[in-house]
């Protein structure tokens, strides 16, 4: 039942722990009636220089998931559960011992690298303060290290961008500079957060080619975390798809790719556009709303807008249990692709 | 940068010359005059007094005669206070109110800011919120309401600190007058750096600085507080124009002899000479105090440099 086995071939995974394992990881906010629920016993495994994409609408939970992950979260909130990094537990580590992951180890690329990067610091300073400070390099080194590592994520005139302020670089730009920020002390697991959201979709494909290059060099796991499935052609392995907090499918991404199991990721995969379209037809759509995360949780939370609904969908909440040999979903009346 | 401040300073000329313009007019509307007493003046003495002092003359002419004067530094006689010229009165008095206020005002922000700092770091604990509630006391409550009472328990009660008065090169005299002046302002301050830190706290690029394993320390000093002060910096002005206005009261209770009477009384007087001297000193402060602003804003956003 474990999940090791449809992510990496067992005798890797018997050799050493895997990057980061995350078992039955739960997030609430709030107390009493007013309790929210964000991520519900997510489970995942990411093996050493994997890439697992994470797909789901907005307040699915993907974000919060790895926000957790990162011991980010605001004091409010309350993490249970398990997230081993390496092997070694990283929930109610001391901040002290955080700090010597985040950065080096385990690093994060934003959403917005707009507000992302801090506004009255140089680009060369917030890069150079990572390797000052995990690497232990003086400020000639850092600043060495850092151009490369510019030059390495295709930014021109590297030397004069790191004196420039993050409102003097282009979106693209920024975000390369975040990537390259991220990428300098060699992280053994890189997060992107929709990484490409905010940026042009000339620039998206630019930005997605260098994360996919990054990891191939580097050998970084990957966890990227998205709303489209199309970002996720060719970079994933495996693919987590969720939905009001859950994991609702865990499968390999060509699997996935070509017989989605759950009505929602067979929803979602539908509603990527695709040229063979005729020009006339409407774009699919999955219609409804997402649930309320205040409303107590009764049957599947997708029931209401599911095609494939039953009575038992609204009265039962369907586990997350194996389909086949390597592939998992949370349904009372999956796809069948026989 | 250097161009944006020139053509600053340039500005502050023409404001002053308008400042100066509209006051001289003003005062000259109010009725009465400065030799208008109780008893009437003989219509000849009150002749001559005019004739001596130039108010026989068209008021263009005594315009253009004041611009000619103060284009040289010449403020001209008091008319009150008979054998002073207004340059002495304020050079006399302009250090003991200068002392005064520049360190109400340096206290009011570094005490104010660390407060604020501490506060929202202290979120939502009862450091926070006792500090903040003691804060509402300290905008609420005036420094001429302030300043009698802690001259009552620091003076009367408990003799450590002289109540009112003022002996040359003496320390003493002036804490409690700084006290009151400064309290309101600082607690002004540490809510609104409170607020603003709690603010950039959250933002996107602390959750990157913490991200990237920087410590607390590096993230509050580094990265947050500039931002954080960028609400504080456009309050400088109006905390120096509050300083200046609390001074005239705070000045005439304790009885230290600053410039701050000598509007208030000279306004009183028709002393024209000297109210006009007193608005040039402040208006050039408030205008220097702006310009002080703008690139107290260049340094915490670099956004800002370049929109010039």
């Amino acid at each position: 039942m474990r999940w090791m086995s449809l992510t990496v071939p067992v005798d890797h995974a018997i050799s050493a722990p895997p990057c980061l394992q995350v078992e039955a990881l739960s997030v609430r906010f709030g107390g009493g009636a007013r309790e929210i629920a964000a991520v519900k016993e997510v489970s995942l495994r990411i093996g050493a220089g994997e890439c697992l994409g994470i797909v789901g609408e907005s307040g699915s939970g993907k974000t919060q998931l790895f926000t957790a992950i990162m011991g980010l979260l605001p004091q409010t909130a309350r993490t249970t559960g398990s997230v081993r990094f390496k092997g070694g537990e990283m929930l109610g580590m001391s901040p002290t011992d955080l700090n010597r992951l985040r950065g080096r180890e385990i690093s994060m690329v934003f959403q917005d690298p707009m507000t992302s990067l801090t506004p009255h610091l140089r680009i060369g300073t917030q890069l150079t303060e990572v390797l000052m400070l995990h690497a232990r390099m003086d400020a000639a080194a850092a600043r060495q290290r850092a151009l490369q590592m510019l030059e390495r994520v295709q930014i021109t005139r590297a030397g004069q961008r790191m004196h420039q302020y993050p409102h003097e670089l282009s979106g693209g730009m920024r975000q390369r500079v975040m990537i390259a920020m991220a990428c300098l002390c060699n992280p053994s697991l890189l997060i992107a957060d929709e990484p490409t959201t905010a940026l042009d979709t000339t620039v998206q494909a630019q930005v997605l080619l260098l994360l996919q290059s990054m990891r191939r060099e580097l050998g970084t796991a990957m966890a990227l975390i998205t709303h489209d499935f199309a970002l996720l052609a060719g970079l994933a392995d495996h693919v987590l798809v969720m939905y009001a907090g859950r994991v609702v499918e865990a499968a390999c991404a060509a699997d996935l790719f070509d017989a989605p199991l759950h009505p929602y990721s067979a929803g979602l995969l539908a509603c990527v556009p695709r040229w063979s379209q005729a020009r006339a037809s409407r774009l699919p759509s999955i219609a409804g709303q997402p649930p309320d995360p205040r409303e107590p949780e009764a049957g599947c939370a997708f029931a209401p807008r599911c095609t494939r609904a039953q009575a038992l969908c609204s009265q039962q909440r369907p586990e997350l249990r194996l389909h086949s040999s390597s592939r998992r979903v949370a349904c009372h009346y999956p796809h069948d692709h026989g | 940068m250097i161009r944006y401040f020139a053509s600053r300073l340039a500005w502050g000329l023409p404001t002053l010359f308008v400042i100066l313009t509209v006051t001289f007019f003003l005062i000259r509307i109010a009725p009465g005059g400065p030799f208008d007493e109780e008893q009437t003046l003989p219509a000849q003495i009150k002749r001559n007094l005019d004739a001596a002092y130039g108010l026989d003359q068209p008021l263009w002419v005594q315009y253009g005669r004041y611009l000619r004067g103060v284009a040289h530094g010449d403020f001209g006689p008091s008319f009150k206070y008979k054998d002073f010229t207004v340059t002495e009165l304020i050079s006399q008095g302009l250090p003991v109110s200068a002392t005064l206020g520049s360190l109400a005002m340096a206290l009011a922000l570094i005490i104010g800011v660390l407060i604020g700092i501490l506060a929202a770091l202290r979120h939502q604990r009862w450091g926070d919120q006792a500090v903040m509630a003691a804060a509402v006391i300290g905008i609420t409550v005036p420094s001429f309401v302030l300043l009698p009472f802690l001259a009552l328990i620091f003076g009367v009660y408990l003799r450590w600190l002289p109540v009112a008065g003022w002996e040359p090169g003496s320390a003493r005299h002036y804490v409690l007058p700084v006290i009151a002046l400064t309290l309101p302002p600082l607690a002004f301050i540490s809510r609104l750096t409170r607020a603003s830190m709690l603010e950039v706290l959250r933002s996107p690029y602390i959750r990157t600085a913490r991200a990237k394993g920087l410590p607390e320390r590096i993230i509050l000093w580094r990265h947050a507080l500039r931002p954080a002060l960028v609400p504080v910096a456009g309050f400088l002005a109006p905390a120096v124009a509050a300083i200046m206005t609390g001074s005239l009261v705070v000045e005439s209770i304790s009885g230290l002899p600053g410039i701050g009477r000598y509007l208030v009384q000279g306004a009183l007087n028709r002393d024209y000479t000297l109210v006009m001297g007193m608005v040039v000193v402040y208006s050039a402060l408030l205008i220097a105090m702006g310009l002080l602003v703008d690139l107290l804003y260049a340094w915490l956003d670099p956004r800002i440099r370049f929109q010039t």
